[in-house]
């Protein structure tokens, strides 16, 4: 798998996928959770290449998800996709290990901007 | 208290569905018959609430677009009850994604929408009663129906210092 996208809306993992697409990426093995626990499943399975997550979910958050993958001493790029744009919200995921915060509403420059230096130029 | 201002949601609607956008603030809303959709959100560090109030077509507009349907199919999808998941979901991540620009003090999480205002409870329901403040827009989407959103505010508490 090479992204894992976690988010509880299926309109926005839609969304995610239409423009990392739009972004230039294609053709590649896309995974997708509804939650932080469903996230963590499938990363422990698939071992994906990044992660995109929500901040706020059901069940398990986008923070705990990401402090979960960093437990198994993982070092998977972990970007945070999300309506959250406090600059407290941003410091607080980055402490944790996040790779970056994107903020929705997000664009196919700004997918790009985050995704080439981990998946390679598209 | 500052409020959400007109060019903060333009600017910010404008560029998640990537059509033109319009909101006018206007001093008052009328009443219509239009079916409303109500977005609960809870704002933090204060613990306080804020309730969005708009038109559904107009949220129906900004979701179509959002997940690719024309404003046709839009009207033709919002005519059908209950609301279909797709569309359901859009609207809630435009109420999700609003969260930023609806408040200019502290941090809004949206929590749900309701179609009935009977089910807004809890401290949204209260300030939903009984605001200190109504923020109303027009809006206009280019090529969809545009409507009414309202902002119902209320004051972050005043921190008391004692000497």
């Amino acid at each position: 798998m090479d992204i894992l996208l976690v988010d509880d809306s299926k309109t926005m993992r839609g969304i995610m996928q239409r423009t990392i697409r739009q972004a230039g990426f294609r053709g590649l093995s896309v995974g997708e959770a509804e939650n932080g626990a469903q996230g963590l499943e499938q990363f422990l399975a698939e071992r994906p290449k990044v992660i995109l997550s929500d901040w706020n979910m059901p069940e398990m958050s986008g923070i705990e998800f990401l402090l979960q993958v960093r437990a198994s001493d993982n070092k998977v790029p972990f970007g945070f996709i999300t309506s959250e744009a406090s600059a407290a919200i941003k410091e607080q995921a980055m402490n944790a290990g996040a790779s970056f915060v994107i903020t929705k509403p997000f664009s196919p420059e700004d997918m790009q901007t985050a995704l080439t230096p981990i998946l390679g130029k598209c | 208290m500052s409020e959400p201002t007109p060019f903060a949601l333009s600017q910010l609607f404008t560029r998640l569905i990537g059509r033109k956008v319009t909101f006018a603030q206007t001093t008052l809303a009328a009443e219509t018959k239009i079916k409303q959709v109500y977005g609960i959100y809870n704002v933090f560090p204060h613990e306080t609430a804020i309730v969005v109030k708009a038109d559904l077509p107009l949220l129906g507009s900004l979701a179509g677009v959002l997940v690719g349907l024309p404003d046709s199919a839009v009207k033709e999808r919002l005519a059908v009850s209950p609301l279909e998941e797709l569309l359901r979901d859009g609207i809630c991540e435009v109420l999700n994604i609003a969260s930023s620009v609806v408040v200019t003090e502290g941090r809004a999480v949206f929590t749900k929408m309701v179609g009935d205002p009977a089910l807004i409870d809890g401290v949204a329901g209260k300030l939903f009663k009984k605001p200190d403040h109504r923020s109303y827009f027009n809006v206009l989407v280019d090529g969809y129906q545009g409507g009414k959103f309202t902002i119902f505010d209320q004051f972050a508490p005043v921190k008391t210092i004692s000497f």
